[in-house]
């Protein structure tokens, strides 16, 4: 099982690579602080390769330089066969409604989830894969 | 030449009778009683334009043919007869004047007129043996009266013809001796009605029994002429306003020998002069009442201006110095009458207004103008908000200015009161968005870490490396945690206002402190600073906020200089009319603007996540600033640098 988690926060990211661990054993988990690098990972990583098992990606919003819906523009403009093979989530630390409504209305959105990611959430993600 | 021409010659010729001849003035001929000439007098001659060759010895006849242009002369033919009935009557003969023109040397006609009379002369034998030809030259009389026939006829054609004047004669006891066409037409009666009555038939009844009649006529004898105007009657008994004219003739003893007199009507005249003295006489009145009326507003005016108990003036409209103020004016500025009108108005207003007023007040119209709201200052230095009112008016003949000037200091106080309110609220309702949004991101991440850390520590499936991670996770989220609450305190404890109090402080002395206290790094990365304080070094201000302003400013022109280029601050005041700008300029990594927009100076905002930072210190710069009354602004290019500018504001 594969994950990506582009996050600002350094914390966050350690404590997102246990989480997964725990819940569901040895998975191949990137972490990006910067946005832009994310980006450029999942272009070079996913180019003409064959879509298999489905990649989660967990995006943090609030993010210095390039924020969350910055990289959601860009990610727009990338191939069709690179978004099929990824499921984005928002993961932030605002339970704020608005920032919940303006998530869940972007086409490539699956979820928003609020912070701490917790065992339950990854299990239910990987059910509905 | 005949026979008996040549013995009449013989016979007349005696010198004597020739000299006799040569010096009459008459003009004669001598004919003998066949028509020979046999002599003429020297006058006959020149008369006639005639040598005496051409005459002695000749006929009368051949020398004298008819004037061929003269188609009605019968002048010779008359002359013949003539001599021919002396020659058969033997008496003297008188002719009618006669027309016989006269040609001259050159062959020229002349018209001339002539008186004839022919004489015979008998001898002792009472024979006729001569006929004495006497000529009179009457062409200038006959020529004179009918000039005068002719003027004459033309007088008469005029007075009968005219008919707009009476033109009448009286005898020298007035009575009407003669009338005209016009005196029937003015007066209405007819020459047969009213030749030798008196003249008072055409004067009124009251004018009658004044002697009126009597009194013109004296008058008119007396100085041969009078002048009148005055109401006449006609035969119906209508009147009319008749212009005369009275002119006396003398006989050459000096006594009357009549008088003409001339009238006119001229009631129409009259009447429109009456009208137009009428008309000149209300054109008076009503200058006179609106002088009056003018007089009575100019009053009223300058008591509506002096007692107004709103402050007036009248100003000049160039360099705005006071021609006139009212009382109330004295009264709430402090300034006395004499005070005031060696000032311009300027001179009340603040200083940062004066340019404003000027082109204010420069107003082409010529109603009444609200130039808006504007700060006074009264003798004793207080301020007053006035709203100006100007009105165009003439003081002294010259264009000026008429300004009302009422005080809205208190409804000013209480408006910036309510401005200073709202904005606040709006401020506060801002500032609570903003607390709420660090609240669910800012505060609530290190939390959620904590929470997601603390749930991992429950797996029964942990060993020791990750539970040293998880430690760890929940350490840096603890002092994370920590962090926030002590920027929010911090930034809370700016925004509750100023506390402490304010100073005058140099720009100078702050600046040579904070790079005191960073010289370490300024002298291992050597920091080149240029500074400019000779505009404006001193300011009253909070000297901690100012302090801290400056040190968060320089600090990250440091941080966020260009790795390989010598690091350059430039930091400099510019004094204004109405305060003072600090500039902070660095040659630094820049941002590109486009991306950041009017986030620069939020909380936790970063725009360099390579380099170390919060987020927090443009925030504080920005509420510091603001806290101190000013504002502040950026510009900034990539690898280029970046640029603050601070306005701080006088305050009054």
């Amino acid at each position: 099982m594969n994950f990506i988690i582009i996050d600002d926060d350094e914390t966050n990211n350690i404590l997102c690579r246990i989480i997964i661990k725990q819940a569901i054993g040895e998975a191949d988990v990137e972490t990006f602080v910067y946005a832009r690098e994310g980006l450029d990972y999942i272009e070079s990583h996913f180019a003409g390769t064959t879509p298999g098992d489905k990649t989660v990606l967990f995006l943090d919003i609030n993010m210095s330089e390039m924020d969350g819906w910055e990289f959601l523009k860009q990610y727009d403009t990338l191939a069709e066969d690179i978004k099929s093979q990824l499921r984005l989530f928002i993961l932030s630390s605002s339970a704020n409604e608005n920032d919940k409504r303006k998530g869940k209305e972007n086409k490539y959105m699956s979820n928003y989830i609020v912070k701490p990611l917790r065992k339950e959430v990854i299990h239910s993600i990987l059910a509905a894969l | 030449m005949s026979k008996s021409s040549l013995s009449a010659k013989s016979a007349f010729h005696h010198p004597n009778l020739q000299a006799l001849l040569e010096s009459v003035p008459g003009q004669y001929l001598i004919l003998l009683p066949d028509f020979t000439m046999i002599e003429a007098s020297d006058a006959y001659l020149t008369a006639t334009m005639k040598h005496r060759e051409q005459i002695v010895g000749h006929n009368l006849f051949e020398v004298f043919p008819d004037n061929p242009l003269d188609i009605a002369a019968r002048g010779m033919d008359n002359l013949r007869v003539s001599l021919n009935y002396v020659l058969k009557h033997a008496v003297p003969h008188l002719m009618e004047v006669q027309k016989y023109d006269m040609r001259t040397p050159s062959g020229q006609v002349n018209e001339r007129y002539w008186s004839l009379y022919n004489k015979p002369v008998f001898n002792n034998k009472h024979e006729l043996i001569y006929i004495i030809h006497r000529v009179e030259d009457v062409t200038r009389q006959v020529e004179a009266d009918l000039r005068v026939k002719v003027g004459e006829e033309l007088i008469s054609l005029i007075i009968d013809n005219v008919k707009e004047y009476a033109l009448f004669m009286l005898d020298a006891k007035g009575n009407i001796t003669s009338w005209n066409r016009g005196a029937q037409h003015i007066n209405g009666y007819k020459a047969s009605e009213i030749i030798g009555k008196y003249v008072s038939v055409f004067y009124t009844d009251e004018d009658i029994h004044k002697g009126i009649p009597e009194f013109n006529l004296k008058v008119a004898k007396a100085r041969g002429r009078l002048e009148t105007e005055g109401w006449r009657k006609r035969k119906d008994g209508s009147e009319y306003w008749a212009e005369v004219v009275l002119t006396t003739l003398y006989n050459d003893d000096g006594s009357v020998r009549a008088i003409s007199k001339i009238s006119r009507d001229i009631t129409e005249q009259n009447k429109a002069k009456e009208e137009i003295k009428e008309l000149n006489a209300t054109l008076e009145q009503r200058v006179i009442e609106r002088a009056a009326q003018l007089q009575e507003s100019e009053k009223k005016y300058h008591n509506l201006f002096q007692y107004n108990p709103m402050p007036m003036w009248v100003i000049d409209e160039e360099a705005f110095q006071f021609l006139d103020v009212n009382e109330a004016a004295v009264k709430h500025y402090g300034y006395s009458r004499k005070q005031f009108l060696a000032m311009s108005a300027l001179d009340l207003c603040a200083q940062d207004e004066r340019e404003r007023y000027i082109q204010a007040n420069r107003t082409e119209l010529s109603g009444p103008l609200n130039v808006g709201i504007w700060k006074h200052f009264k003798k004793d230095g207080t301020l007053i908000y006035v709203e100006g009112i100007v009105h165009h008016t003439t003081f002294e003949g010259k264009h000026a200015l008429l300004v009302l000037s009422n005080d809205v200091t208190e409804k000013k106080i209480a408006e910036l009161h309510r401005n200073k309110i709202t904005s606040d609220l709006i401020q506060r309702n801002k500032d609570l968005e903003q607390f709420a949004y660090i609240l669910s991101h800012n505060l609530r991440l290190p939390v959620a870490n904590i929470l997601g850390f603390s749930e991992a520590l429950q797996d029964p499936a942990l060993d020791l490396s990750d539970i040293t991670e998880i430690a760890k996770g929940i350490n840096a989220s603890t002092q994370r945690l920590d962090e926030v609450i002590l920027d929010l305190y911090n930034i809370l404890k700016v925004r509750s206002g100023i506390i402490g109090k304010t100073e005058s402080v140099k720009f100078s002395e702050l600046v040579d402190d904070i790079r005191h206290s960073l010289d370490t790094q300024i002298k291992k990365d050597h920091i080149e600073f240029t500074v400019d304080f000779s505009e404006a070094d001193e300011i009253n201000t909070l000297k901690s906020y100012l302090h801290s302003i400056l040190y968060n400013l320089i600090s990250n022109s440091i941080k966020y200089r260009k790795a390989n280029d010598i690091c350059s601050i430039e930091i400099k005041t510019q004094k204004h009319a109405s305060g003072i700008t600090l500039l902070i300029k660095d040659n630094g990594i820049g941002m590109d603007f486009s991306k950041i927009k009017d986030n620069l100076f939020g909380l936790y905002k970063r725009f360099h996540p390579g380099i170390e930072g919060r987020g927090v210190g443009l925030y504080m710069v920005k509420t510091q600033v603001e806290a101190l009354g000013g504002t502040i602004n950026a510009q900034s290019e990539p690898n280029i640098g970046t640029e603050f500018t601070i306005d701080f504001k006088f305050t009054d």
